[in-house]
């Protein structure tokens, strides 16, 4: 696993994680999240972290890995919440971007 | 708890921006100091080979009778080969920076580059013993404020991406929260490991138990030192590069050589030490090879580390990040200035929440404080960079005045934030620190040999951001915060016939 591809997982999760809180939903797209709902959403975010510290320390396995990958959580997480902060209307098409860039970057490594 | 949280936190905050920022600024340490000798020209990468050949050459030349040499290897940081050594008798090493293209003697600027801020950060240039023991106590009260700011913090997950700008406290309090949480795997990691890296000097009575007075015994254990070789009066040919070059190679693969220690240079029983880099790995403990100075065989390695020193190599590790890569140190870089401004934020809200509208007070004097720490530090910083481009290259002790000029405009910060109104302060500052990183560049271009590299472009990035601080500061004063009423009270007029 290359570290596009976990840090674009990483970044999706995040982002599925920030729109399981009503008001951050509210403030990307004006309204309650109805499907995926909450909880989906919540549940998504969570296991797209933990996929994401799995594959970077199965890419490489030794410490530097995970600093890392903490590092690249905090600074991909600022950036959510100032992009919320700013550019809420972008969060989904950011989202939606790392998921496209993830599911590409697996089929790339598992095909060849 | 909230108590202890502003307390340990508000107590040695202005202390520990300061410890954070230097110690921020360190992970570029290399390309500080290389930036600073202006002197040195990028070269094509130089095989360790050639460099070991050229600086064995310029000792055996220069140095012929010395007890001891020490080589430390060019990098892609800091690309000069530095070579050291001691005469009989002396216990300073002198040293000579060559370029590994030429094989020449540079002759640099007398500065101390990057080593002033890595010095600063755990130290505060202040004798080793009192700098030390003060940042400890500063490392520790960060440890507290970490740890009670956590437990106190009840809405940790609700908040995690909360950030509200224009909202006057409410968006000092969300920074603050938000820089804090996101962050806080960095944070408590680094105040740890800080603590660890001293922690001899702090928790001594272990070390005292076992070892007794003898301390040198206990740094010669946990450093893996060797006692240096009395030379013997017999003379022989040291062995080549190449032989020491292939003893690496076979234990360690390609270009894996930091820095070579050769004891008695030129008798028979000369000895070589070969230290592996630390980039492979987290922890600061390198790997060592040690060859016999004639023949070049292979004599021994570094004894296997015991549990605790294993644990002190990485905990150490962790806190230098010599590991990191391009993208790890860049990544490293932004936390550390997510840290600084997380302290910058906590200082601000205290001072927000408690003077109301009041611009006077005690509360003036403290946000005076805040000003001269928050922007008045990085313009110190800068201006270090600034005086080591003007001063004249033969000035008298110019590396003392590169940190008088250091210091003496921290205090020309400190004492304007105290004089002005603080919105006039803010203002003038946050200009004054947009020109003075921002203008590095341009000095860079005018002086220097190599205007493209990564400093430029972070001095550049940094006057970028405080000019926008600078630019909203200049703006007219917006009323963000909603105006409370007291229950049953009569709205504002404006609200009145809206």
């Amino acid at each position: 696993m290359s570290l596009l591809t976990w840090s674009a997982l990483l970044y999706a999760a995040l982002t599925a994680l920030c729109l399981s809180l009503n008001r951050h939903y509210r403030d990307v797209f004006n309204n309650r999240p109805i499907w995926p709902s909450q909880r989906a959403l919540r549940w998504l975010g969570f296991t797209g972290i933990a996929g994401s510290l799995l594959f970077c320390i199965a890419s490489a396995p030794d410490g530097r890995s995970w600093v890392m990958w903490f590092c690249t959580f905090a600074v991909l997480s600022c950036t959510i919440s100032m992009g919320l902060a700013y550019f809420p209307r972008f969060i989904s098409l950011a989202g939606k971007t790392a998921v496209t860039v993830f599911l590409t970057a697996v089929t790339i490594e598992f095909s060849f | 708890m909230a108590w202890l949280h502003t307390w340990s936190g508000l107590v040695v905050g202005w202390l520990l921006l300061a410890i954070f920022m230097t110690g921020t600024a360190s992970y570029y340490r290399s390309e500080i100091t290389a930036w600073m000798h202006p002197e040195i020209r990028p070269s094509a990468p130089i095989s360790e080979a050639a460099s070991l050949k050229q600086a064995m050459d310029w000792l055996e030349q220069c140095a012929p009778d010395a007890a001891s040499w020490l080589i430390d290897l060019p990098t892609t940081r800091l690309p000069v080969t530095q070579v050291m050594w001691q005469g009989a008798g002396e216990r300073r090493y002198n040293s000579e920076w060559l370029d590994p293209a030429s094989a020449q003697t540079l002759t640099p600027r007398k500065t101390f580059g990057g080593d002033f801020f890595y010095g600063f950060h755990f130290q505060l240039s202040l004798p080793s013993q009192i700098g030390r023991w003060i940042v400890g106590v500063a490392s520790m009260a960060m440890l507290i404020a970490i740890v009670s700011g956590v437990i106190i913090h009840r809405r940790i997950f609700k908040d995690f991406f909360t950030f509200r700008p224009g909202k006057g406290q409410r968006s000092w309090l969300d920074a603050h929260n938000t820089l804090s949480v996101l962050a806080l795997p960095f944070h408590a990691v680094i105040t740890y490991t800080g603590l660890i890296t001293l922690m001899f000097m702090y928790i001594p009575w272990g070390v005292d138990l076992v070892y007794g007075p003898d301390r040198a015994a206990f740094f010669r254990d946990i450093r893996d030192f060797s006692a240096p070789q009395v030379p013997a009066l017999g003379r022989a040919v040291l062995a080549s590069p190449e032989t020491l070059i292939q003893q690496a190679r076979q234990h360690w693969g390609q270009e894996h050589i930091a820095r070579v220690s050769i004891t008695a240079p030129g008798a028979v029983n000369a000895r070589v030490e070969l230290f592996r880099d630390t980039l492979d790995h987290v922890s600061s403990q390198p790997q060592r090879l040690v060859l016999d100075g004639v023949g070049g065989e292979w004599v021994g390695t570094n004894p296997s580390t015991g549990p605790v020193k294993a644990f002190y190599g990485v905990m150490y590790g962790l806190h230098l990040a010599h590991f990191a890569d391009p993208l790890l140190r860049v990544l490293l870089f932004l936390s550390g200035l997510g840290g600084c401004a997380m302290i910058a934020t906590g200082l601000q809200l205290w001072v927000v929440k408690r003077r109301g509208n009041s611009r006077r007070g005690v509360y003036r004097h403290i946000e005076g404080l805040n000003i001269a720490a928050m922007l008045g530090l990085p313009t110190a910083m800068a201006a270090f960079l600034w005086a080591n481009r003007l001063l004249p290259g033969d000035m008298p002790a110019r590396d003392i005045r590169e940190i008088q000029a250091f210091f003496c405009t921290w205090l020309l910060t400190l004492l304007h934030a105290q004089m002005r109104l603080t919105q006039h302060a803010w203002r003038e500052q946050a200009m004054l620190c947009a020109l003075t990183c921002g203008g590095l560049p341009v000095l860079d271009i005018l002086t220097g040999p190599n205007p493209i590299n990564g400093l430029n472009l972070v001095c550049g990035l940094l006057g970028m951001s405080f000019a926008v601080v600078a630019w909203r500061l200049y703006q007219p004063a917006q009323q963000c915060i909603p105006q409370t009423r007291a229950p049953g009270s009569r709205p504002p007029r404006s609200e009145r016939h809206s």
